[in-house]
């Protein structure tokens, strides 16, 4: 029940707030929700956004929950800014009892560079970092990130490139680069974008890279909100005739927060 | 410092929020037939000029077989408003300025259609200026507040008319479409909500049966429209005019034979510019130009008039001042004088 704890409290914030304007929200990529590779598009300028996720794992003899509880904001034109916390349980194979824990609290900064032009994609940057966790998931440290992205569009498709640099404790796992491509395409005009992604942690010291594919759905339900499914893959553990499946499942729901209109103009009218 | 060296050096989206408020969706959730019924004329706009990117001895067809998915949509619109960059990816790369400010344009219309249907709302006036102001603190996405008319459409460029004299119908379509978006104004200035929906079915039967079978031969004006609406709201009925124009006239540029594409961005650019709030008081728009060709509604002939209240009635308002050919034959002058002072 721990992992759900962060939906609830999701859910008492969409219901308290007045919405704004976003009927297109379906299309953003969004990290996580529900492919990992996001897109180079932050959020508008004083648009607020919440949204909530789980993602369940089944693996052979193993079960695991974890959920997200993510607030963001347009803090400035082009930049959004957002605060995250993650954490979960998971019954490991073999036995030995459920373990849980909150896995970190982030924050993150994601600043568009560049908007998308005829010849050039847009680019953006993100900068994230996050606490320690608690429980027996939780990190042991902090980790601090980096990731450049960027968007190109053919037609209506459109692609994602991520790339980017964790600095990790050795209780952790050590350094990491994380690289990651994907694609998204909007489906007529329903007002739903079907997505797929690979992505890839590969340790800058010893180890194997993680590698996960992930596809899935955005589908505005509301004008307010996007419903997003998912599911996913770490391809590199198929190698133990163990092949891992994640389902995902979020609400993306757009608030207003506030602003308030300027005293009117009286402008020319003739 | 590098991350806003490279925002200097490079073009930004600068996207902003629409003004939070309890009205937001007021007009969808209550009325959402109506609200739906706007779907496929962004879709016509935009997918127009998503077609005109690529001339050729095909388009006539193409755009035969987009005018048959339009009037589609009319009859079964999608459930939510559909992205320009959806429907026009590559014209929106190429006029992200134009979209971004139709855009934002959009916002108001629906800002305005919420207020006006929501009775919690009880000063309509305020709560409209209010969304109004909100939208012209975005100065250079804004449209003019003036009363350009048909000014800029008919005497802006070389491009005049192109489209509409190459594809009359699918230009019909869209007329009908501004007719519409003025006319739900009008049903939505009835005082209690079952006045409200008898008028706005009664509106959305017009518009099939009568409006779409016989399309508009001019641009008509919001305040020939919706002369309650506009009467409230002058500065809005002037900006939907100008969104309006300005819709014509990226279909006119893109239809114009010998223009490339950045020809093309370029001439919309420009005519963009010249159509925004910001620096609005010092552009002398063009006179209306008096040839065969030229496309005025019946009320256009009416110009911006001030009460002796102070307020303001605007261009095309039946109750406005009927002005000489003459006077339409000459450039609208700047709000402000050459000196600066105001004439």
């Amino acid at each position: 029940m721990k992992a759900l704890a962060p939906a609830g409290a999701a859910l008492a914030v969409l219901t308290l707030c007045q919405a704004a304007q976003a009927q297109e929200d379906f299309r953003s990529a969004d990290a996580g929700r529900p492919i990992r590779v996001e897109d180079a598009r932050p959020l508008k300028f004083r648009e607020w956004e919440v949204e909530i996720g789980s993602r369940g794992s089944f693996e052979e003899g193993a079960r695991g929950l974890e959920s997200v509880l993510e607030l963001k904001v347009g803090v400035f034109r082009n930049a959004q800014f957002g605060l995250e916390i993650d954490g979960g349980l998971e019954s490991p194979r073999g036995g030995g009892g459920t373990e849980n824990g909150l896995e970190a609290a982030s924050a993150h900064l994601l600043y568009g560079l560049r908007r998308e032009t005829v010849s050039l994609p847009a680019v953006a940057v993100r900068l994230q970092g996050s606490t320690p966790g608690a429980g027996e998931l939780g990190n042991q440290d902090a980790q601090l990130g980096v990731t450049a992205i960027a968007t190109r569009s053919i037609g209506r498709f459109r692609v994602h490139g991520n790339g980017g640099y964790t600095l990790a404790s050795a209780d952790d796992g050590g350094d990491y680069w994380r690289v990651g491509l994907a694609g998204d395409y909007p489906v007529g005009l329903f007002s739903t974008a079907v997505l797929a992604d690979v992505y890839a942690e590969i340790p800058a010291g010893a180890g194997s890279a993680r590698t996960w594919v992930d596809a899935g759905v955005r589908r505005q339900i509301t004008n307010r909100t996007v419903l997003d499914l998912g599911v996913s893959t770490r391809i590199d553990q198929w190698s133990d005739g163990n092949a891992n499946v994640e389902l995902v499942i979020g609400l993306s729901r757009i608030l207003g927060l506030g602003g308030a209109a300027p005293p009117y103009p009286d402008p020319a009218i003739r | 410092m590098l991350l806003a060296l490279a925002a200097c050096a490079t073009p930004q989206r600068h996207d902003v929020a629409p003004l939070s408020a309890p009205y937001n969706f007021t007009f969808y959730d209550t009325y959402q037939e109506a609200a739906r019924s706007f779907y496929a004329a962004h879709y016509a706009h935009f997918g127009a000029y998503e077609l005109l990117m690529r001339p050729g001895p095909d388009l006539g067809d193409r755009m035969e077989r987009f005018e048959a998915r339009v009037r589609d949509y009319v009859v079964d619109p999608p459930q939510f408003e559909p992205p320009a960059d959806i429907v026009a990816p590559s014209w929106s790369r190429m006029a992200f300025g134009t979209g971004q400010a139709m855009h934002w344009t959009h916002m108001l219309h629906a800002q305005l259609y919420d207020i006006l249907s929501d009775d919690r709302v009880v000063d309509k006036r305020s709560a409209g200026e209010g969304a109004i102001a909100y939208y012209l603190s975005e100065p250079d996405a804004a449209f003019s507040t003036r009363g350009y008319g048909h000014r800029w459409m008919e005497g802006g460029g070389e491009w005049v008319a192109a489209f509409r004299d190459r594809f009359p119908e699918v230009n019909g379509i869209l007329w009908a479409y501004h007719w519409h978006h003025a006319a739900v104004y009008e049903a939505l200035m009835e005082p209690d909500p079952a006045g409200r929906r008898a008028e706005l079915d009664r509106v959305i039967r017009v518009f099939a049966d009568s409006v779409l079978a016989d399309l508009p031969r001019t641009m008509p004006l919001t305040g020939e429209v919706a002369p309650r609406f506009s009467r409230m709201f002058p500065a809005a009925a002037h900006i939907f005019d100008n969104l309006h124009m300005m819709h014509d006239i990226v279909n006119d540029v893109m239809a114009q034979p010998g223009y490339d594409q950045s020809d093309k961005a370029a001439e919309i650019e420009r005519m963009l510019r010249l159509q925004t709030y910001e620096g609005q008081d010092d552009v002398e728009a063009p006179p209306m130009p008096m040839h065969d060709g030229h496309m005025m509604s019946p009320g256009s002939m009416r110009v911006p008039t001030r009460l002796p209240d102070g307020d303001w009635l605007p261009q095309g308002h039946p109750e406005a001042r009927m002005a000489s050919m003459q006077e339409l034959m000459q450039p609208l002058a700047p709000v402000r004088s050459p000196a600066g002072g105001a004439r």
